[in-house]
């Protein structure tokens, strides 16, 4: 029983040619099979969801199955937007079979998704998704998630000049802005343009909105020649690393993130979780690249024990790059609000389960007992809905009604958080896996004293400034907290060593050290 | 599908069980608490039968004296459910390994458990082979009979996992297959059959009515009782109810046809599956998800901590189940606890407290999964109404019910055994026990230990009747039981000294066979133990101490007075006053009568200050040693009355034929005036009896110093210096002194 190709044949790809629908253009789109498909026994499904909510069946709108009698060049279809209604069609293929959802199904704009299926088993053989929209500016508001003016934050020159005839090849497993592998690979990527670096970026799965400058993975083969330079972002399982490894470059960098701890996710996101540790087992194989890097010493330990490498071997490189005209921050002199009650908890990074929000907001209910004029700000987006469903449950039997004393925020701007961070009297952080931490550096630089649960990144990071908690007594770190903002010479002093601390972070990601990565005089 | 009625009507049955009351003759001990062992072969992993042991010792551990024993012991998952430090544990042999490791483990390894588990009240033990540990009184719980020899036995494992010719052997609860030979798997089977039934616990417990039917037919006995086990329902979060998440919970065997549920997610839209579990099918069960291109909607999950669990079952829209005739499924009540309804095979034992309104019991078909997979999916509404049903129902089924029925039961099988127990002989005020000193130190013939090997303490110039016998030989202590009945003793009191190492290793072989000995023959003598304490280590005394709770306590045939055990300390007076060592001996010995046999007299004023009260009786090791003999009468009887003065609770007169230790040439020795009080053919030996006939108050003990303490000459086993003369007079008394007292 095997409904799929068989293992020596490649298996059947299906790909949009466009980047979006538009459905007031009327909608079009168009679709490549590969000839595999017509060998295999697979059917061709387009599935639409609501781009923001792409659950089942709340954000389903429907789905409709097509027998692949002909692979097309390419086959031509056609989605149209009547209200909360959608429908499919396909030139010259029929219809077999579909589901509408019977409830409506309100949206902004949704994600068509084309779908290589089993006929035997029904399983995904292969698939390829776009944006759709109703109108033009709907897709300009949503390409407006980054800013595709490469030149701006300018960040350091390269002193040297790279060869002509090679490309940077960044590939990452995913590439979405906001999340600290993507906004790194977007960061090099605009690095590179900025010093005249041929560039290009691919990923397994992107942010659609990025889907006219990311790539498919799948062209990388194609694409590349022997005289690039591959820069691999490792974070979490990638199925084909081992392709990518086997494929011939002048150089290959891996530059390794750390990979979650899969029990750490395995409750609230099953698939992260999986990937997790599917990408720790994969770890190994990152010793055949020709250099190595990682975000933090503590992530290139895991790294070097896994390759069986040398640690001095490895690259660190921290993991964000900073403009030179981007705000460094300011040490504040003037804390004497801070002698008041009403402290005001901050702590910022995605909203997933390893961060251990829960016992932030158990942290702040202690603190509430010291000070009950206090509040706390989370500030994240990618919250899964089970772990945000969660944290409201938290909330609700934790604080009740004092819940309003604490706000979860996603989507801020840069300067929305600035001001946050001006704000704030304490940072916190509970997380149990990180592989460097970047707010940490943000809440130094700005002047808020950080309280951390000492995992290793968080104080390599901190370097012996900030205070670190190796147990979450949350009776006791809260009181240490209110010892703290209570003092205020002690209270400067902190936030003076931070300070001192956040500056060298920020010296070390003006760039240089990425550039050292393809400086081809090495 | 079972109904609301027949579950009920069987949970009935359960009500009547005999775990109402305690009879009163056991309000005593069991104020106290009995001594517990709880045996299991491993206690790794978070499983039913597990958890059923955990929960009831979670309970439990305040009320008993509990020693868990396992072969492999997860101390973390003792300490996440709150077992203390006060439930001892000890780990057993491991499992064999190797050829013929099946039939060792089964047949051998509960004998090996047997010698290295210690003596309790009563012992608790779990799954199989554990009963056939043949230690009484027993009540065994085995969850399920070993179903490779029964309904599983065609339910092996294809050619994918056995991998070749053989087949592979699951012998529950192991965590591996057993991968053997078809024909070799069949004469183990067979030789494991035909010893299963070999030993009979006192009581079987069912976790289910459907396995103790499956019982009874295994094991031909009756098994009336049933305990359910139970969930603790306020451990559950009610979190918004993921639609698509489906959850089974489960060790990855076989026969608990994951495959099954992983083929009915298949046939399904969006929906995930979470396997909370680990076990030898795993891999097998990844490649099914691969081959049926599921692989990114099946999640297995293992060591989730029991908050992570229940947040998970929160999540999820219903609970899946297909396991072949599972014996009770406790993660069926956790499901219900968390609110989810079940989709479930309709066999097995938790289908006797399903019924329609929180749960699908359907044939074990992918497609009738599918089904009701997708209705749920579709309707989370229904499931949700479901959910609280179920919630609503399982508020019946607690952990705490559960221990308090199983601890019912252990209690009752405790009680009947009494009945069965020869009689403790328990010394009262109209009732005084005649006991003899009694040395297990003598090696193999002469010139070995105690036979003249050491001209400094080991001279002997008497001979034994039966030559120079080997203490533990059983033929030795055979003829030593003989005499002592002959003469009307109650008990003889077994020394143990203990050195830098520990017990001195010649004397605990010989105790050891002297009670085992005293088992087989039915004796009707009592032991007692005389500690000899000769180590500044007093952790070694403690572990001693501990060996001796565990190892003889228990044996029917250990002295006991007023219910509690009689332990004699021989004490020279080095450790007055010591708080470092009383302060371990108290703790470690309670409740047990404690009585000194003294080098020195007892203090009126100030035994407080030298002995703590830890005392319960005094007397002297050597009365003749203690004085000249005209003060023998008045120095006696001021020792006898200075105990009672100090507080004691037993009066105790020792009785001596003479003393004569010149032949050794021990220094220390030569200090004592009294080293030679002569026998005068018996006088001196009358006179001590004398004294004791003349004793103002019936002594609650008269010990005789000694049976056969030949360096000191004060043995009156028969020898050829004088013959029968001691045992003789001895006997003499004894029976003068029972019709005086109106004890014959």
């Amino acid at each position: 029983m095997n409904g799929t190709a068989k293992n020596d044949a490649s298996p059947p790809t299906v790909y949009f040619d466009s980047s979006h629908v538009v459905s007031e253009t009327g909608g079009t789109f168009s679709l490549r099979l590969s000839s595999e498909a017509l060998m295999a026994d697979v059917f061709l499904s387009l599935d639409i969801y609501d781009l923001d909510n792409r659950v089942h069946p709340a954000g389903h709108l429907g789905w409709w199955s097509f027998r692949v009698d002909s692979v097309g060049d390419p086959l031509r279809g056609e989605l149209s937007i009547e209200g909360n209604r959608v429908s499919v069609g396909m030139e010259a293929m029929e219809c077999f079979n579909h589901w509408i959802n019977e409830e409506e199904v309100p949206f902004r704009r949704l994600v068509a998704i084309a779908v290589l299926r089993s006929n035997t088993t029904n399983a995904i053989v292969h698939l390829d998704e776009i944006p759709a929209f109703r109108t033009e500016s709907d897709h300009e508001v949503y390409r407006a998630v980054l800013d595709r003016n490469w030149d701006s934050p300018a960040f350091a020159d390269a002193w040297f000049v790279f060869p002509r005839r090679s490309t940077i090849r960044i590939v990452a497993p995913n590439v979405f802005p906001g999340d600290a592998v993507g906004n790194f690979c977007l960061d090099v990527y605009r690095l590179c343009k900025q010093n005249d670096i041929s560039v290009e970026l691919y990923a397994g799965r992107c942010h659609l909105a990025l889907n006219d400058i990311v790539r498919k993975t799948d062209a990388l083969k194609g694409e590349s020649t022997p005289d690039d330079t591959l820069l691999y972002f490792f974070s979490i399982y990638d199925p084909r690393l081992d392709e990518i490894v086997g494929l011939l470059f002048n150089r290959k960098i891996v530059y390794f993130h750390g990979v979650t701890n899969p029990k750490l996710l395995q409750v609230f996101d099953l698939e992260l979780s999986k990937s997790c540790a599917q990408g720790l087992r994969q770890l190994p194989t990152l010793g055949e690249f020709d250099l190595m890097a990682a975000n933090s010493t503590a992530s290139a330990r895991v790294l070097a024990r896994e390759t069986q490498q040398e640690l001095r071997n490895i690259k660190v490189v921290p993991p964000g790059l900073i403009g030179a005209e981007q705000p460094k921050g300011r040490l504040r002199s003037d804390t004497s609000r801070r002698e008041h009650s009403g402290a005001h908890f901050l702590s910022v990074g995605r909203m997933k389960s390893h961060k251990k929000i829960e016992d932030l907001i158990e942290l702040f209910a202690a603190y509430l007992e010291l000070d009950p004029a206090a509040e706390c700000r989370i500030v994240g987006g990618q919250a899964d809905r089970a772990y945000r469903d969660y944290l409201d449950w938290v909330v609700d039997h934790r604080l009740g009604a004092r819940s309003k004393k604490l706000r979860r925020l996603e989507n801020v701007t840069d300067e929305q958080l600035r001001r946050i961070y001006d704000e704030a009297d304490v940072y916190l952080s509970m997380s149990e896996d990180e592989g460097f931490c970047l707010p940490l550096v943000e809440a130094m630089v700005a002047g808020v004293p950080v309280f951390a649960y000492g995992v290793e990144a968080v104080r390599e990071v901190l370097g012996k400034v900030g205070i670190v908690f190796c147990e979450k007594d949350f009776t006791a770190i809260a009181a240490s907290i209110h010892s703290l903002l209570t003092n205020r010479k002690r209270l400067d002093r902190v936030i003076e060593r931070q300070y001192e601390r956040g500056r060298h972070w920020l010296a070390a990601m003006d760039g240089r050290a990425v550039l050292s990565l393809f400086d081809p005089t090495e | 599908m079972k109904g609301q009625g027949p579950a009920l009507e069987k949970k009935d049955e359960t009500k009547g069980m005999n775990h109402s009351g305690i009879p009163a003759s056991q309000s005593a001990i069991t104020s106290q608490g009995l001594d517990l062992g709880i045996v299991i072969p491993f206690l790794e992993k978070y499983g039913g039968a597990e958890r059923y042991l955990i929960e009831c010792v979670r309970y439990w551990q305040g009320k008993h004296r509990i020693t868990l024993y396992a072969s492999s012991i997860n101390e973390e998952l003792l300490a996440e459910h709150g077992i203390g430090d006060k439930v001892k544990r000890t780990v057993i042999r491991e499992y064999f390994t190797g050829e013929h490791s099946i039939l060792l483990n089964a047949l051998l390894l509960p004998k090996i458990w047997r010698e290295e588990i210690g003596r309790h009240d009563l012992y608790h033990t779990h799954l199989w082979p554990t009963h056939l540990i043949d230690l009484r009184p027993m009540v065994w719980f085995p969850h399920e009979p070993l179903r490779m020899l029964h309904d599983l036995s065609y339910e092996q494992p294809v050619e994918d996992v056995a991998r070749g010719a053989g087949r592979i052997i699951h012998t529950y609860p192991k965590y591996r297959y057993d991968d053997v030979d078809q024909h070799l798997g069949r004469a183990y089977l067979a030789a494991i059959d035909a010893t299963d039934q070999a030993s009979k616990p006192d009581r079987i417990v069912a976790n289910s009515m459907y396995s103790a039917r499956y019982l009874e037919e295994v094991y031909k006995v009756p098994v009336k009782d049933v305990v359910y086990p139970g969930v603790e329902p306020g451990l559950f979060t009610d979190l918004p109810v993921d639609p698509n998440l489906f959850v089974t919970i489960s060790q990855l065997w076989l026969h608990k046809r994951i495959h099954l549920l992983i083929e009915a997610i298949a046939l399904t839209d969006d929906t995930q599956l979470a396997v909370i579990g680990s076990g030898p099918e795993q891999e097998r069960l990844q490649n099914l998800c691969r081959k049926l291109g599921i692989e990114d909607r099946v999640f297995f999950l293992s060591g989730l901590t029991n908050k992570e669990l229940s947040l998970l079952l929160s999540r999820a829209c219903a609970f899946l189940f297909a396991a072949i005739r599972e014996p009770f499924g406790i993660v069926l009540l956790e499901a219900m606890a968390a609110g989810k309804p079940l989709i479930a095979v309709n066999e097995g034992g938790y289908v006797e407290v399903c019924d329609p309104g929180f749960s699908f019991l359907l044939p074990p078909f992918p497609a009738e999964f599918a089904n009701k997979i997708t209705y749920l999916q579709r309707h989370p509404e229904i499931a949700r109404k479901m959910g609280l049903e179920g919630r609503n129902k399982v508020m019946d089924y607690t952990w705490k019910r559960a221990a308090d029925q199983m601890e019912g039961l252990l209690l009752d099988t405790w009680g009947n055994s009494l009945s069965r127990r020869p009689v403790r002989e328990n010394v009262d005020r109209r009732r005084t026990l005649f006991g003899i000193q009694y040395y297990l130190w003598y090696g193999d013939g002469f010139g070995e230990a105690h036979w003249n090997d050491d001209l400094r303490t080991g001279y002997v110039d008497d001979k034994p009747f039966i030559g120079y016998y080997r203490s533990d030989k059983g033929q030795t202590i055979e003829y030593h039981f003989d005499l002592l009945s002959k003469m009307g003793m109650d008990c003889a009191i077994l020394n143990l000294h203990i050195g830098e190492d520990g017990a001195n290793y010649r004397e605990l072989k010989g105790i050891r066979n002297v009670f085992d000995i005293a088992r087989k023959t039915n004796s009707p003598l009592h032991f007692a133990l005389q500690l000899v304490p000769g180590s500044e280590d007093f952790s070694q005394i403690e572990n001693v101490l501990r060996m001796i709770r565990s190892d003889f306590f228990g044996h029917p045939n250990y002295l006991h007075m007023d219910d509690a055990p009689v332990l004699f300390w021989f004490w020279s007076g080095a450790y007055d006053a010591d708080r470092g060592l009383f302060s371990v001996i108290s703790d470690t010995v309670a409740p047990v009568r404690n009585i000194a046999v003294s080098l020195r007299l007892p203090s009126e004023t100030d035994e407080q200050k030298l002995s703590f009260r830890f005392f319960e009786g005094f007397t002297l090791f050597s009365p003749l040693e203690v004085t000249e003999e005209g003060h023998w009468s008045r120095v006696w009887s001021s020792a006898y009355k200075a105990a009672e003065k100090a507080g004691m609770r037993y009066r105790v007169a020792t009785v001596s034929p003479g003393y004569d230790d010149r032949n050794l040439r021990d220094e220390l020795r030569a200090r004592n005036p009294h080293r030679f009080v002569p026998r005068k053919d018996g006088s001196t030996y009358r006179d001590c009896m004398e004294f004791v006939e003349n004793l103002h108050e019936q002594p609650h003990l008269v010990v005789i110093s000694t049976f056969n303490e030949f360096h000191e000459n004060t043995h009156i086993e028969p020898t050829l210096r004088h013959g029968e003369l001691y045992v003789d007079m001895t006997k003499e008394f004894v029976e003068r002194m029972k019709r005086k007292w109106g004890d014959a």
